[in-house]
C-alpha cells in the first residue's frame, strides 16, 4: 500500500479541502436563498389526520393531495401513486398547450373546429364547417371577370414562377454538384505537407532521418465503388394531422351489389390440378355445350323454297308439254284415220 | 343559403362521326398536339402511335415501352416533345424530330399511372401507384421532389401556373392541393368517398371537376372551396373527363358510357353508350380516355374495345329540335 502511494502523485489539495463547499456554488446558491426565503415566510404545509393503521378508513385512504402527505414520506402501505412535496410528479410543460383557448368567428359564433386548425394544419386550408359542404353554385358575373387574363394575373403567374423556379433550382443545383464527381476531384488537390520531426534523433530510429517531410492526401475513393453501408429503410414520416371527412358514410352494399359482385369459380375440363370433385353441369356450362345456339341461315330455308317450287313448276310444265303432246298426237291418229 | 341551380345552357349532341382502330390492346391514354395537326395514344400493346386529327390515319407507332403506356402529355413550351409514362415504372421524353427517346427518368417505384407538365416551368409532374407525385427537372433528368401524403395511388394530377400549382386525386378517395415551392399540402380534400380517378381543370374559369365513382363534384380555386355535386349521378367508375371551352364537361366511365355534362349548373344533357367494335364483348366498351382536341370542337375517346372514336357537335341541331330536358332538383346533393 504504501509503495502505491509512492507511485501516485501527491495529492493537489489536502483532504479537508477535497469536500467541496456547494452551498457556494453558484448553482446552488439561487437554490439554497429560495428555501430559506420560504422558510422565512414559515409556509408549512397543514397536514390533514391520517387514519390510523389497520383500520377500514385507512384501507380506503387515498392520499393525493399535498395536505395528505404532510411535510414528505410516501405511506408505502396504501397502493397508490403518491407524490410527497410533489417529488416525480410530471410537470408537463405541454399540459397548458393541451387545452385550447376558445375562438370565435368575425360573426361572434363559438367556433369548434380549432383542434383540426392546430400545429401543421394551421398553415394549411382546413374545411370542418357546415358550409363548406353545402353547394355553391358560380354567379355569373364571377364568371365573366375571370374570363380574360388580365394583367394582375399575368403578374401573379409571372411572380409564382420566378418563386417557384428559383426554389426549384436550389433543390436541382445541390442534386446535380452531388451527383456530378467535381467536388471529388478538388478534394484530392489540396493535399497538406507537414514537416515531422522525430524526438528521439538517432541513427537507430527513423533511418537516421533528422526529419522527414509528409504528404498528407485524403485516400483517392473509386467513384463506382459500391456504397459500404447498407441502405436502411427509413421510418415513414408521420402524416400530416388528420382532416376533418367531409362526406357522409358509406353506405351499406345492397344486396343487388353484392350478388353483382359475385363472380363464379373457373371451372375447366382440362385442368384441375387439384381433382376437385366438378358437377355435372358445371363441366358442361364450361364445355360451352349448352351455351352454343345452332343457328340456320335463313337462306338455306328460302333456298328450299325456291328450290320447291322450281322443281313444282318444272312438274307442272312437263306435265302440260306431255299432255299436249298427247293431244297431238291423238289428232294426228284421228286426222290419219279419217283419212283412211 | 341553398341557391337553386341556374338553367343550363343549351349545348348540341354530340355524335360519333369516325371509329379508328389500329390498337392491338385497350387504349389507355391520350393526349393532343398543341397545333391541333396530330394526337397521340397510348395502348397496351405497349406502342404509342400518332394519328392525323382531321384525317383519323396513323402517321407514326412508337415502340420503347415495356407495359401499358398510361399517361400521355405534349409540351406546350416545346412543341417536338412529349412524355408517355407507363405501368412498367418508366418514364420516357421523346423527341419528335427524330422519333427517339431522348429523356427518361428513372426512379418510380411503381407503376405510373398520371402525369401533368407545369404550364411555365420545365417541370413533368407524374404519379403513380407509388402514393407519391414526383417532380422532374425535365432538362436535367434529376427528381426534384417527391411530394407525398397520400395513402394510396395518385390516378390523376394537373398543374396550374399560379398557386396551387399542382392538384393531385388519389384512390384514398381525396384531392390534395400542393404548394410547389416547399413540397406542402396546402389543403386536403375530403369530399368523396370513392377514390378520384380523374380531375378536369377548366380552361377558362378558375374551378376544377373531379369524378370518383359516387359523385362529380366541382371545387374552385385557389382554395379548393367546395361548389356542388352534378344533379345526376354517372353510375359507374368514371375512369376520364375532359372539358372544353364551351363548357361542356365529358365523362367516360368504366362500362361504356359517355355523358356530357353543362359545366355551370351540372346538368347531364347527354347520357350516351358506345358501343364495341364488332368481335368485341359487351364488357369491353369501356372508357379509358378521352379528350378534346385544343379547339374543344372535337372529342376523342379511348376505349378497352381497342378503338378510338371521334366525336362531334350536331351541327344541324337547334334549342328548338333538341330542347333541354331539365327539371330543377328540389335540392342539390350534398354528398
Amino acid at each position: 500500500m504504501a509503495a502505491l502511494m509512492e507511485i501516485l502523485p501527491h495529492a493537489k489539495a489536502s483532504a479537508a479541502a477535497t469536500y467541496y463547499d456547494h452551498s457556494n456554488d453558484p448553482w446552488f446558491t439561487g437554490r439554497y436563498n429560495a428555501l430559506i426565503s420560504e422558510d422565512n415566510r414559515g409556509e408549512f404545509i397543514e397536514t390533514n389526520c391520517v387514519p390510523l393503521y389497520g383500520t377500514q378508513e385507512r384501507l380506503k385512504y387515498r392520499p393525493s393531495t399535498a395536505q395528505d402527505l404532510g411535510d414528505g414520506g410516501a405511506f408505502p402501505d396504501i397502493h397508490y401513486a403518491q407524490y410527497p412535496l410533489d417529488m416525480g410528479r410530471k410537470k408537463d410543460s405541454s399540459s397548458g398547450i393541451k387545452t385550447l383557448p376558445l375562438s370565435f368567428d368575425n360573426l361572434g359564433n363559438l367556433t369548434c373546429d380549432a383542434i383540426v386548425k392546430q400545429n401543421e394544419n394551421a398553415k394549411k386550408i382546413v374545411y370542418s364547417q357546415h358550409r363548406d359542404q353545402i353547394p355553391k353554385i358560380l354567379q355569373d358575373d364571377k364568371e365573366d371577370q375571370e374570363h380574360e387574363l388580365d394583367d394582375d394575373k399575368k403578374k401573379e403567374i409571372e411572380e409564382t414562377t420566378q418563386e417557384t423556379k428559383a426554389a426549384l433550382e436550389k433543390i436541382v443545383n445541390v442534386r446535380l454538384s452531388a451527383s456530378q464527381p467535381k467536388s471529388v476531384e478538388t478534394r484530392f488537390q489540396d493535399s497538406k505537407f507537414i514537416k515531422y520531426k522525430p524526438s528521439q534523433q538517432s541513427a537507430a530510429f527513423n533511418s537516421g532521418a533528422n526529419e522527414r517531410i509528409i504528404r498528407m492526401t485524403e485516400m483517392q475513393v473509386d467513384p463506382f465503388e459500391p456504397p459500404k453501408s447498407k441502405h436502411k429503410r427509413i421510418p415513414k414520416a408521420n402524416g400530416s394531422p388528420p382532416v376533418p371527412v367531409m362526406h357522409s358514410p358509406l353506405r351499406p352494399v345492397t344486396v343487388q351489389d353484392q350478388q353483382d359482385w359475385k363472380i363464379p369459380a373457373c371451372v375447366s375440363n382440362s385442368k384441375n390440378p387439384k381433382g376437385y370433385t366438378i358437377p355435372l353441369e358445371a363441366r358442361f356450362a364450361a364445355d360451352g355445350r349448352g351455351l352454343q345456339e345452332i343457328q340456320i341461315n335463313d337462306n338455306f330455308a328460302k333456298f328450299e323454297e325456291s328450290l320447291y317450287l322450281a322443281e313444282q313448276k318444272a312438274r307442272e310444265s312437263a306435265s302440260m308439254r306431255a299432255k299436249l303432246q298427247k293431244d297431238l298426237m291423238m289428232k294426228e291418229k284421228e286426222r290419219k284415220e279419217q283419212e283412211l | 343559403m341553398e341557391r337553386i341551380p341556374p338553367r343550363p345552357e343549351w349545348h348540341a349532341p354530340w355524335k360519333m362521326y369516325r371509329v379508328i382502330s389500329g390498337h392491338l390492346g385497350w387504349v389507355r391514354s391520350i393526349a393532343f398536339s398543341h397545333n391541333n395537326e396530330w394526337f397521340c395514344t397510348g395502348s397496351a400493346d405497349r406502342t404509342i402511335k400518332i394519328w392525323e386529327t382531321h384525317s383519323g390515319k396513323l402517321k407514326l407507332t412508337l415502340t420503347g415501352h415495356i407495359g401499358q403506356v398510361r399517361g400521355l402529355a405534349v409540351s406546350s413550351r416545346h412543341p417536338h416533345m412529349m412524355f408517355s409514362v407507363g405501368d412498367d415504372k418508366l418514364v420516357k421524353c421523346w423527341d419528335l424530330e427524330r422519333n427517339k427517346v431522348v429523356g427518361s427518368y428513372h426512379g418510380h417505384l411503381s407503376g405510373v399511372y398520371c402525369l401533368a407538365l407545369h404550364p411555365t416551368l420545365d417541370v413533368l409532374l407524374i404519379g403513380g401507384r407509388d402514393s407519391v407525385c414526383r417532380l422532374w427537372d425535365i432538362r436535367t433528368n434529376m427528381q426534384i421532389r417527391a411530394v407525398s401524403g397520400h395513402d394510396n395511388t395518385v390516378s390523376s394530377v394537373f398543374s396550374r401556373s399560379t398557386d396551387p400549382q399542382v392538384i393531385t386525386g388519389s384512390h384514398d378517395s381525396t384531392i390534395k392541393l400542393w404548394d410547389l415551392r416547399n413540397g406542402n399540402t396546402m389543403a386536403t380534400l375530403t369530399h368523396h368517398k370513392k377514390s378520384v380517378r380523374a380531375l378536369a381543370k377548366h380552361p377558362t374559369q378558375e374551378s376544377f371537376a373531379s369524378a370518383s365513382a359516387d359523385n362529380i363534384k366541382k371545387f374552385s380555386l385557389p382554395r379548393g372551396e367546395f361548389l356542388h355535386n352534378t344533379l345526376s349521378q354517372h353510375k359507374t367508375i368514371v375512369n376520364a373527363m375532359a372539358v372544353n371551352q364551351e363548357g361542356v364537361l365529358a365523362t367516360g366511365g368504366d362500362n361504356g358510357s359517355l355523358w356530357f355534362w353543362d359545366w355551370k349548373s351540372g346538368h347531364s344533357f347527354q347520357q350516351s353508350q358506345t358501343t364495341v367494335q364488332p368481335g368485341s364483348l359487351d364488357s369491353e366498351a369501356g372508357i379509358y380516355a378521352l379528350s378534346y382536341d385544343i379547339t374543344g370542337s372535337r372529342l376523342v375517346t379511348c376505349g378497352v374495345d381497342k378503338t378510338i372514336k371521334m366525336w362531334k357537335q350536331d351541327e344541324h341541331a337547334t334549342p328548338e329540335t333538341h330542347p333541354v330536358n331539365f327539371k330543377p332538383p328540389k335540392e342539390i346533393r350534398r354528398f
